[in-house]
Formats: structure tokens, C-alpha cells, sequence
């Protein structure tokens, strides 16, 4: 404890403070005697509650003005609890009555005052922000501005002594509710009276004081060498205990106040201080009886009469509308009209064509199929690829050749539907010359499972009977398939004239397969197609550049090197090209697609639509949505995701084709970016622990944190909130400034891992993981500070968080 | 398929699913489209959203709707969290398949232990049997980003099973989609956003109090329970839980205490502001959010303050006043040595330097960081960073130090210093079987004293406990 002790002693906040009294009083001058714990500087606990009483004023005023000069910490507290009818008396230690007498004797006695010692004193008195007067603050009122600031000041709801407790709370300088009588210049002329009564009380004589202070200067000396002996540190000090005292809740954040109002007090009259409270609209402090500032009864949001329009104070208690949840019975059947299917009848925009119902829907059938993946498109600007593929399939199946080749080409770029459309069109002339098997690298994820895949593919286009299919040795399934792999007539020895059924082997996701251990699969598949003993063409996908690197060498030296790669659509007409598949049926194609092209009214339908869609193309959204793909993904089917709800919209009375905005959520299919989508969904509680752990990385430099941690940095970051909010006046407004307690905080912390906005730090299962439960965990924060307000609409005091490091 | 029409499923379909559930119009038109075989089914489609808004029971219920009237529509639901093993899942999803297409019970396969299996079965029953022509499957997998034991091909895998079966639609349903989780260019996803408050509102409204409240009558009692959810939202599920669960909770919980004024006279229905402060305290209770075992104090209720004080206040008065004094002192200096470095260990207990023992502060209760010169990086307290272990014999040295001097703070009526010395071990043990210490490692005696040990306790706890017997244990512990 010495050390602070000595901290304190030398703060300037200290020496300036501490004013000594007189030594006219013998209970003053025990209390100016510098006490040698005073940490903490706690302000007086006592609203002056009985406006109406002068002297029950003067009491409380005196009283709260020596506790000024007293510095003694509890014990004038304590004085003052007897003094006035404090609504906090509750949280005030036992009192001393004895003190208040005495001051008020001295008050009586009619001291002379100093008048030029009252702005000097008044602050210092009047320091404590009107928002402090809630019950539950710990923080007590003491206004020496008496009558006004009284009046502002609103009673506890508790306890309640109002001579008219129906009435509203109405605040302002004057023409408060209850002194509604009592013209201005009363009021100034009677604060003015109480101010230098209070001032003058404690302080007998001017040259008294002075010398008061004076000799206050030379009473304590010890603390000032010890000052001067650290000199440099104690000043840099100064301003860095302010800060860090108001991060400290509880008793220490009171030295600040009187400091900053101290600074504060030459240069502003005593009027100037007294409107704290703004209104929450106009941010005007004025408080005149017509438009007086009213304050809510629940959550204390403060605004003008005139700019919420509330014409009349009303009796009883007031409620602002968002806590008298007003909005929510305007809002209610809001929500009823939406839930009716909206039809916007547009009747000019029907065309007039026979047949229409029945256009639209085999039209619709055929472009959502599309749309949603379930027909092949034709790929565009990829002919010369596809004659390459279908070169060597034709030489597979139709002269029996053996062939290896591989595609590759990023996820959409068509690899696949190339394939199937070669193969379909293929099977078209030699259906009976060859099989195809299909291999999905995700799917088959050994070589085991792939043989055996191939084997059931082989057996059920070939017939063969179940018992075979269904073996399950390893080796046993190798040596039949590369027996029937095979040219027969190295088996049977025959002649050449027998001509075996092809075999195309399409394999997707082939960097998987050249990951399985050996390369069994590929080393045999390739050796076959490369030594030529039977007919077979692989065919392999992939996404990566370097697949080949991946091929152990001797894999690598039967692979015949072969490769197509596959583009995405190098222009934006090119893009077009693609992506108009999904909105235009073209003629040559309506009768392959099952669309009745004979039905009277086709040709004129078909010409609307192809038109409706140029339209369309031309404006403004649509060639957003179309630029946006083609920047982001030039993913055709993610465009046409985004038709499918449009598309299926349409009806034969309703053909307006809505063009879906760009990535909005309401009307598209399109899969989120990020998980910051999920920020906009947490709680206040959830959002604060967030940032509170985000600081942490920046504040503490530290990339792990537990909840412990995360816990205490918001509890530390609402309570400087709270007292930077009653600093300022401002009242808190809405939440963000409670604090919760811990149980609720631990869900929300939970909460925040399974959403995976938590990520576990530290090798899993390790020494980290196993103890310290929900407190010591350590997680790794998945969002960074500057990303929070970007992803999420955060209220003014997570934001200001964010921001304030 | 070629020569069907488009049609948009029967607004009939849709009407029992949308009264069902207010607030999600908009998903399940879209949701209907998209699984209906003749509008515009999908291969794979991915429903998101966090918790509670909705997903797993609108699409249970409109599949529901939807097979009963189209024919060729079959489902099924799998909720992939409840399957502890990829096998287990793989083998649940081939049982309710064939349940679902009324496959014969002796065909279904036993063993379905990878996923080509799987793609063999489902083939078998979906796709190499006739169906008929508009057939759609839809397989729900449910919570599937939750289920154990994935392998990372699994869901690019069961994405690829719908473009094996051309009759299928998978529907995966997961928290939060990571980009290109089925590794496919791009499938249907379909938001389920959070309800905002004027749909809690309407949601709750559905279910106002059956019973009409005293003096009230029953169009009172709803219009002043639509208001009271409202007030329940702002003060309660905006700030700390929002979710539809966690708020119709809070609500009922809240009710009583909200409408005790009303039931006793003092209030009438209408004066709902009056109400409103009269219940101030209540909206405040935090133990709505997180309930206990044991339900509701009623002091702590109503005397509740803003700081969460008074649950761990609980539970230490509890620890505190169930364990004996011995243990307390063990479980203090266990405290201590988990906290304190060593090397601060001779500034701290030896009595060497008795006189001037340095005993510094470790942060204060709420603020982190030192008092010391401010750095550029403020450091994190100890206490915050968790618990480190430490050897037994270390702890038993601490105790043996702090022990004379703890005493003399407490009471005498113990009955001196010699009846601590008995019973260390059995302390010990009762510290041990409580889980309050924890053995770090594995192999040795239990009372091997350079066995390492981990307190499993935390600050608040060890706090109140070193109040009870009077050590106010922030001075002991060294920054």
C-alpha cells in the first residue's frame, strides 16, 4: 500500500484538490488533515431531496461542500448521509451525525465569505454529471448549483420523496416539474445564494482560506520532494493514472472527475456547466417550459418535447417509444401483407399469342433444367479441344487403339460435359463398340475401391452374372480385369480377327487418384492402354496444373502425354455466349429439347422471347449481374443460379423477368462469400466478446485467447464506458453498457465457437486442449478488429471499440 | 422429362407449411421450387443458417406436404450429427432410403462402410431400378458440417452422388457453408436469415397465454403480451441471446412476474409503462439467459445488481462452506503455485526477509495490466492466462509457509497449528476426488510429492474462498 500512498500524496490532482478547511472548525481541520489512506476520493453520497425545504437544502448543500474540503473519504460521506435524505443511503457506511451540526452551525453563524473563491469551488462541487442518479450508481450527487441542478436531478424511482411522484421527470435549469412556479431569476438568485453559502461555509474568511491553502502546502511537504526526488516519472504519470483509472471500475475512476472539472473551472461560469443532458434527436441542451427535455422511465433516453412530439407532459410515467413498443403493432400487420403472394398484374406486357400457357411452360422446363444443371449445355470456344477429345475417343473405340489423355481445366470450365457430350454424340453411331466407366476421385478414395468399382461397372454393361461382380478378393478382381483387359488373343492365343469392345475409362478428381499410395490403379490402367493389349482410352480431370509431377515415374513414362487444357471464357461476349444458353432456347436446338416446335404460335413466341431477352440484355442490371460472374468466378453456373428463382416466376400472366440483384440475399441462390455474414446475426453480448478478444490480438499482442481473458477485457471496456458515458453527461442509451455476468457470457462464448468464429489454437488433443474448461481454453480469433464493423452494423459503442485501440 | 411442363408447386401444398411458419415465406416458396420434380429440382442444394431459424423443420415439413400429394416424390431425413462414425451415417442414410422406397427389407445391405458403397446401394435402389419417369429422391442431410469423424471428401463425395443418380436431390444442411464446401462451380444455396424482431413479435403473438390473466380479459391479455415480448426482446434477446428458443423462454419465465402486479390490482391492463418499471428488476435478471438448477432466488432475484456478482457468489459460498478449512488453505496455495512463478517464491514466503517482504499486487479485480511504466503491448494478468502446473512438493512448501501466518489471521478456535498437520494428505485426496486438482501426467503414486498437479479451479472461486477464511489472496500472487 506504501507506494500508492505516495502516488497519491504527489498527483497535482492531489495538492489542488484537497483544499484544507479553516482552522475554525476543530471537525474540519481533523478532516484536513491529510489521512494517510486516501486512495480513494469518493464523492458524497447525498441528492439534497427536499427542494421544498430550505434549510433540509442548506444542509445538504453545506454538508456536501465540506465533504469538498473534509478529502476524508468515508467519513464525510458519511457526514453527508446525515444530512441529506440520501436516495443511496444505503450504500453509505454507518453515519456520524456529529459532523453535520457543526456546519451547519457554521453556515448559520453567518461567516464572511470570499465571493471570488466561488467559481473556484463550484465546479469542483458541481462536478458530479446529472447522469449519475440512478440509485445503482455508485456514484453519489452533490450539487452545489443547488436548487436547479436539484431539480434536474431525478429522483430514484425507489425512493421516491417527491412532494408529486406521479409527475414526470422533466429536466432543465429551470421550469422543472415541480418548481414549475418559480421564475428563472428566482432560481439563479437562490443557486447563487447557495452557492456562496456553501462556498463561504466551511471557508470562513478569505485570507483565511488562502492561508489555508497555504499552510495546506506546507503541511504536506513530505509528498512533494518525494515527488520532486522521482520528478519526471510522476508527471508523465499524471495524465496516464487518468486513463488508467478510468479503465478501473469501482472507487478509483472518482479521482478523474474533479480533476477534469477542475481544469475546466476558471474559465466557465457556473450556468454554462449546468445542461448536461442533450436531447437524442436535436442534441440541444435547452430545457425551457415548452419544450422541455423529458427523459424515459426505462432506459433514460433524453429528447425535447417538441422534437418527439409530445405536446404535454404527461402524469405518470413516460416512455419512449421504442420501450413502450409502439412500433411493433404498426409493424405486425406490415408483416401480414407480405406473407400474400405478390402479383404485380402487368397486363401490357402479356403478349398476345396462341397458346402462351403452354410456350412459357415448356420453355421454362427447358431453361431450368439448364439452369440447375440437369441438361448439358453446349460449351463454347472449346471446339478445338473437343475435336482433339473426340479424335481420340473415335480412335479408341472405332480402331481400337489405346489412348491416355488428361483435361485439365479449372472447377466449371466444362471438363465433364465436354466428356459426356462427346461420349453421347459417339454413342450415337457405335453404341455396341465400347463401355465407359466412371471413377470419381472423391467417391473411390483407394485403389481398392476403385478396382472394384470398375469391375461392378464392367459387369453390369456386360451382363456378367452377379456371383463375379461380387467378389471381393483384391487380387482376384485384379487379374479378371486384366484379363478381360487383355487382347484376347495373347489369352486364348487366337487369331487377330477377333475385335474386343472398347473401354473408356473417365476418371474426375485424377490428382486423388495420383495421390493413393503406389499409383496401382493408374500404373496398370496406363501400361494397358500404352502396350496396346486391349482397347482403352483413360480419361482424366483434374484441376491441377502440375498433375503430371505428381506421377511416379514409371506411372509417368506410360502416360502418353497428352494433355487439354480447358479455358474459362476469355471475354465478356465469349461469357455471353455460354451463359445465354440459360434464358434463350435456339431454334435448331427446340426440337432436340422436347419443345413442340409445331404448336401453333411457336415461331411468334419464340421470336418475343429471344427479343424480350436482347432487351434485357442492353439494361443496366443485367450487365452488373453478368460483369459481376465474369470478374469474380466466369463460372456459367453460377449465373445460373441466379436465374432459377426468376425464371421460375414466370407465368403465362406474369412475364416479367426480373433481373436478381447483385449478391443480395433476399432473392439469390448464390452461396455466402465469408463468414462474416454470420457477425450480423450475433448479439450485442456475442459481438462484444468478439471485439473484446479481436483487441486482445492488437492490444496485448497476443494471437491466442481464453475466455478469461476475452471476459475481462470487455468488463474492463464497458466500465470505462460507463464512466466516460456519466462523465460525459450523456446518458446510456440502449445496451452496450451492462455489463453481463459471467454464466450468460460463457454461453455467448460457446456460442461463438460453434459458430466457428473461434477457432481452437494449439495442435489438437494437445496439453493445451486438455484442461482449463470453458475459462483457460485457448482459442484463436477467426475476424480481425478492422473487419467487425464492415461485416456487421454495430451500435455506437461497439464501434467506437473497434476503433479505439 | 423432356416433354413435361413446368409447373410451380400447388399453392395448396404450400399453404399448411407457410401458417406453420410465419416469418420464413420466402424460404419455403423458394425451398418448393426448387425440390418440387416438376418445377425446378436441383441436384444439390445447401441450406444455411444459424441455429433455431427454421431449416431442419421447414424442410422436414414441406417434404412432408410435398410427398403427400405428389406421387413421385419420395424423402428422407438424416440427421448426420447423430451418427458418431462416417460408416455409421453412411449405413443410416442406406436403412432410410430403402425405407423410404419401400425396398424389401432382407435386400437392404448390411454393411455400407464407405462411400462408393453407398454410391453402389443408392444406384441399386434409386437409380437401376424403374421408377418412372418425374421421380425425384431427395436425401436431407442434416447438420451434416456437424457430423463426426468426416473424412474431408465427404461432402464433395455425397455432392457427387446426385450427378451419378440423375433422380436425386441432396439437401445438405450446415451452420455456415465454407466457400466451395462441395467443390463443385456452384449450387443452390438458400439462406435462412435470423428472425428479425418484428418476426419474434409475430411468432410469439401466435402463442399468446391460453389463460386470460386476472382482471384482464382475454384481448387485453394479447395485446399486452405482444407488448411484453417486445420489451422481453429489447431488454433481454437483442443484447445477450438471439435466438427464438432463448427468447420464448425468457418470455414465459418472465410473465408471471410481469402480470403479478396486474393479478394483484395494483396496475390496470392498460397502464403497460407502469408495468414496464414496475418489472425493471425482473427484465434485468440474467438468470432467465442462463438458468441454474436451482431456479430462481427470490432476494437474489430482486435485489440483483448490474454486476454479475451474485452466481459465482454463490457457488464459492458453496465451495467454501462445504469444504473443510484445511482444504481451503490447500487449495489456496495450490492456487498460488499455479499462479506465482517459482522464482518468486523466495520473495513471497521466505521468511528470511520478513521485514521488508515486497508483496506486490497483482491487478486490480476488473482492470488487466500491471501498475508498473506502460508498454507498448499491455500485459495480460497471470490469473487470466490459466492455470500452469506444479510440483506437489512446491505446493506442500507454500502451504508450509503461509500456514503459521493464515492462521494467526483466522480464528483460534481451530485448534492450533498442530490439528493442520495430521490431515494434509487426506486434504489432499478430498482436493483430488472433488477434481478441484487435477493430476497432470500419468504413472507414479498418487502422493509421489514431485508429482505435477493443475488447479482446476478459477479466480472467482479461489477469491471467495480465501475471503472465507479471511486471506485476501490478490496480495500473494506476483505479476
Amino acid at each position: 500500500m506504501k507506494p500508492t500512498d505516495g502516488n497519491d500524496a504527489t498527483t497535482p490532482s492531489g495538492r489542488k484538490r484537497s483544499l484544507p478547511p479553516p482552522d475554525t472548525d476543530a471537525h474540519a481541520v481533523t478532516d484536513a488533515a491529510p489521512t494517510p489512506t486516501p486512495a480513494k476520493k469518493r464523492k458524497p453520497n447525498g441528492i439534497p431531496k427536499k427542494s421544498d425545504s430550505r434549510t433540509g437544502t442548506l444542509n445538504a448543500i453545506s454538508a456536501a461542500i465540506s465533504s469538498v474540503f473534509g478529502y476524508g473519504g468515508q467519513s464525510t460521506l458519511v457526514g453527508l448521509t446525515g444530512g441529506g435524505v440520501s436516495p443511496g443511503g444505503a450504500q453509505s457506511p454507518a453515519g456520524t451525525p456529529t459532523r453535520r451540526p457543526a456546519i451547519k452551525a457554521a453556515a448559520l453563524k453567518g461567516t464572511v465569505w470570499d465571493n471570488s473563491e466561488k467559481p473556484r469551488l463550484l465546479p469542483s462541487g458541481a462536478s458530479s454529471p446529472t447522469s449519475a442518479k440512478s440509485a445503482k450508481s455508485t456514484r453519489a450527487r452533490r450539487t452545489p448549483a443547488s436548487s436547479a441542478a436539484k431539480q434536474r436531478t431525478r429522483t430514484p424511482r425507489g425512493v421516491s420523496v417527491n412532494d408529486s411522484p406521479s409527475k414526470p421527470r422533466s429536466t432543465g435549469r429551470t421550469g422543472s416539474a415541480e418548481s414549475a412556479q418559480t421564475s428563472e431569476d428566482d432560481e439563479d438568485e437562490e443557486s447563487e445564494d447557495d452557492d456562496e453559502l456553501a462556498a463561504g461555509t466551511p471557508s470562513a474568511t478569505p485570507s483565511k482560506q488562502v492561508a489555508g491553502k497555504r499552510l495546506w502546502g506546507s503541511a504536506a511537504p513530505s509528498p512533494i520532494p518525494k515527488g520532486i526526488l522521482t520528478p519526471s516519472k510522476n508527471r508523465t504519470q499524471t495524465p496516464k493514472t487518468v486513463k488508467f483509472d478510468k479503465r478501473l471500475n469501482g472507487e478509483l475512476h472518482f479521482e478523474d472527475l474533479p480533476k477534469t472539472k477542475k481544469k475546466t473551472t476558471p474559465r466557465k461560469p457556473p450556468k454554462e456547466k449546468q445542461p448536461e443532458i442533450v436531447c437524442g434527436i436535436c442534441s440541444a441542451p435547452h430545457s425551457k417550459p415548452p419544450n422541455q427535455i423529458i427523459l424515459c422511465d426505462n432506459c433514460d433516453y433524453a429528447v425535447h418535447q417538441q422534437c418527439y412530439g409530445v405536446t404535454e407532459i404527461p402524469e405518470g410515467d413516460w416512455l419512449c417509444k421504442s420501450c413502450s413498443q409502439e412500433d411493433i403493432f404498426t409493424s405486425t400487420p406490415k408483416g401480414d401483407t407480405t406473407s400474400m403472394p405478390k402479383a404485380p398484374p402487368r397486363p401490357d406486357d402479356v403478349p398476345d399469342i396462341p397458346n402462351l400457357d403452354q410456350h412459357v411452360r415448356s420453355l421454362q422446363r427447358v431453361l431450368l433444367d439448364r439452369c440447375a444443371g440437369r441438361r448439358r449445355i453446349d460449351m463454347f470456344g472449346l471446339q478445338e479441344v473437343k475435336d482433339k477429345a473426340r479424335q481420340i475417343i473415335e480412335r479408341t473405340v472405332v480402331a481400337g487403339e489405346g489412348n491416355s489423355m488428361l483435361l485439365i481445366g479449372a472447377r466449371g470450365s466444362g471438363k465433364t460435359t465436354l466428356l459426356e457430350n462427346i461420349i453421347s454424340d459417339v454413342s450415337r453411331e457405335h453404341r455396341q463398340d465400347f463401355h465407359v466407366v466412371r471413377l470419381n476421385g472423391f467417391i473411390h478414395t483407394d485403389d481398392k475401391l476403385a478396382l472394384k468399382e470398375i469391375w461392378r461397372q464392367l459387369g453390369r454393361e456386360m451382363a456378367v452374372e452377379d456371383d463375379l461382380v461380387n467378389r471381393t478378393n483384391y487380387a482376384d478382381t485384379m487379374a479378371s480385369i486384366l484379363a478381360l483387359l487383355s487382347h484376347p488373343s495373347e489369352i486364348l492365343g487366337a487369331d487377330a480377327g477377333v475385335t474386343s469392345q472398347s473401354i473408356i475409362f473417365i476418371i474426375d478428381e485424377f490428382d486423388m487418384f495420383a495421390a493413393h499410395p503406389r499409383q496401382t490403379l493408374l500404373y496398370n490402367l496406363f501400361d494397358v492402354a500404352q502396350s496396346r493389349k486391349a482397347p482403352i482410352a483413360v480419361l482424366g480431370c483434374t484441376t491441377r496444373l502440375n498433375v503430371v509431377e505428381m506421377l511416379e515415374k514409371r506411372v509417368k513414362s506410360r502416360f502418353s502425354h497428352r494433355y487439354v487444357y480447358l479455358t474459362l471464357p476469355k471475354s465478356l461476349p465469349a461469357y455471353w455466349q455460354v451463359c445465354r444458353q440459360g434464358l434463350i432456347v435456339d431454334r435448331r436446338d427446340a426440337e432436340a429439347e422436347g419443345i413442340d416446335t409445331k404448336l401453333e404460335g411457336y415461331g411468334e413466341f419464340h421470336r418475343y422471347w429471344n427479343s424480350k431477352i436482347d432487351e434485357l440484355y442492353k439494361q443496366r442490371p443485367f450487365q452488373e449481374l453478368l460483369q459481376y460472374h465474369y470478374y469474380t468466378t466466369k463460372s456459367a453456373a453460377a449465373f445460373f443460379n441466379e436465374w432459377i428463382l426468376p425464371l421460375s416466376a414466370l407465368s403465362s400472366s406474369n412475364m416479367v423477368l426480373e433481373v436478381p440483384s447483385i449478391a443480395s440475399e433476399e432473392t439469390s441462390l448464390t452461396p455466402p462469400d465469408s463468414r462474416m455474414h454470420l457477425l450480423s446475426t450475433l448479439s450485442d453480448l456475442d459481438l462484444g466478446l468478439l471485439i473484446a478478444a479481436a483487441r486482445l490480438d492488437i492490444v496485448a499482442h497476443t494471437d491466442t485467447v481464453n475466455f478469461a481473458m476475452a471476459y475481462d477485457e470487455y468488463s474492463s471496456l464497458v466500465g470505462r464506458q460507463r464512466v466516460q458515458s456519466s462523465a460525459s453527461g450523456m446518458l446510456a442509451v440502449g445496451g452496450g453498457v451492462r455489463v453481463w455476468s459471467r454464466g450468460v457470457a460463457g454461453i455467448a462464448w460457446e456460442r461463438l465457437i460453434s459458430l466457428g468464429l473461434l477457432v481452437p489454437s494449439g495442435i489438437g488433443g494437445g496439453k493445451g486442449m486438455g484442461h482449463g474448461g470453458l475459462e483457460g481454453r485457448m482459442w484463436k480469433v477467426d475476424v480481425a478488429v478492422e473487419e467487425i464493423p464492415l461485416a456487421a452494423k454495430l451500435s455506437g459503442v461497439l464501434s467506437k471499440w473497434c476503433r479505439e485501440i | 422429362m423432356a416433354n413435361s411442363l413446368f409447373q410451380l408447386p400447388d399453392e395448396l401444398i404450400l399453404a399448411p407449411v407457410l401458417q406453420t411458419y410465419p416469418c420464413r415465406e420466402r424460404q419455403i416458396r423458394s425451398l418448393a421450387t426448387l425440390l418440387h420434380p416438376d418445377a425446378a429440382p436441383c441436384r444439390n442444394l445447401t441450406l444455411h443458417g444459424i441455429e433455431a431459424t427454421g431449416k431442419t423443420a421447414v424442410t422436414s415439413s414441406l417434404l412432408h406436404s410435398l410427398a403427400a400429394n405428389v406421387p413421385t416424390l419420395r424423402y428422407t431425413v438424416v440427421n448426420a450429427a447423430q451418427c458418431i462414425t462416417a460408416r455409421h451415417l453412411f449405413e443410416t442414410v442406406v436403412a432410410s432410403v430403402a425405407e423410404a422406397v419401400d425396398w424389401p427389407q432382407d435386400d437392404v445391405a448390411k454393411r455400407c462402410e464407405t462411400l462408393a458403397a453407398l454410391d453402389v446401394e443408392l444406384c441399386r435402389m434409386l437409380m437401376y431400378t424403374d421408377r418412372g419417369d418425374g421421380f425425384r429422391f431427395v436425401l436431407v442431410l442434416d447438420a451434416i458440417d456437424r457430423a463426426r469423424e468426416a473424412p474431408p471428401t465427404l461432402m464433395p463425395g455425397l455432392a457427387r452422388l446426385s450427378e451419378i443418380i440423375p433422380s436425386l436431390t441432396t439437401v445438405f444442411i450446415v451452420t455456415a457453408p465454407p466457400a466451395h464446401h462441395l467443390r463443385s462451380p456452384s449450387s443452390p444455396t438458400l439462406h435462412f436469415p435470423p428472425y428479425t424482431k418484428p418476426d419474434f413479435i409475430r411468432i410469439l403473438t401466435l402463442s399468446p397465454p391460453c389463460q386470460p390473466i386476472r382482471n384482464a380479459t382475454l384481448p387485453e391479455t394479447t395485446a399486452l403480451w405482444t407488448r411484453f415480448c417486445a420489451a422481453v426482446h429489447d431488454a433481454l434477446v437483442r443484447p445477450a441471446a438471439r435466438s427464438l428458443p432463448a427468447f420464448r423462454h425468457a418470455c414465459e419465465a418472465l410473465w408471471p412476474r410481469f402480470v403479478a402486479p396486474l393479478e394483484r390490482g395494483v396496475y390496470e391492463p392498460k397502464e403497460f409503462s407502469k408495468l414496464l418499471v414496475a418489472a425493471r428488476s425482473h427484465f434485468q435478471d440474467e438468470g432467465v439467459l442462463n438458468p441454474g438448477i436451482v431456479s430462481v432466488r427470490p432476494a437474489a432475484a430482486a435485489g440483483q445488481g448490474q454486476d454479475g456478482g451474485p452466481t459465482p457468489k454463490s457457488s464459492t459460498a458453496e465451495l467454501s462452506a462445504l469444504l473443510p478449512r484445511l482444504a481451503r488453505m490447500l487449495l489456496l496455495c495450490a492456487y498460488l503455485a499455479s499462479h506465482n512463478a517459482p522464482r518468486h517464491d523466495l520473495t513471497l514466503f521466505s521468511t528470511h526477509h520478513q521485514a521488508s517482504r515486497r508483496r506486490r499486487r497483482g491487478g486490480g479485480g476488473g482492470g488487466a495490466g500491471g501498475v508498473g511504466p506502460r508498454r507498448q503491448h499491455r500485459k495480460i494478468a497471470r490469473k487470466l492466462l490459466g492455470a500452469h502446473a506444479f510440483v506437489l512438493e512446491r505446493m506442500l512448501a507454500i502451504f508450509a509457509a503461509v500456514r503459521t501466518e493464515w492462521i494467526d489471521d483466522g480464528g483460534r478456535e481451530v485448534g492450533g497449528q498442530g490439528a493442520l498437520d495430521a490431515d494434509v494428505g487426506m486434504a489432499l485426496a478430498t482436493l483430488a476426488s472433488l477434481r478441484l486438482l487435477n493430476r497432470v501426467g500419468v504413472g507414479g503414486d498418487v502422493m509421489d510429492r514431485g508429482g505435477k498437479w493443475r488447479i482446476n479451479v478459477g479466480w472467482e472461486v479461489v477469491r471467495g474462498v480465501g475471503r472465507s477464511i479471511g486471506v485476501e489472496i490478490e496480495d500473494w500472487l506476483i505479476e
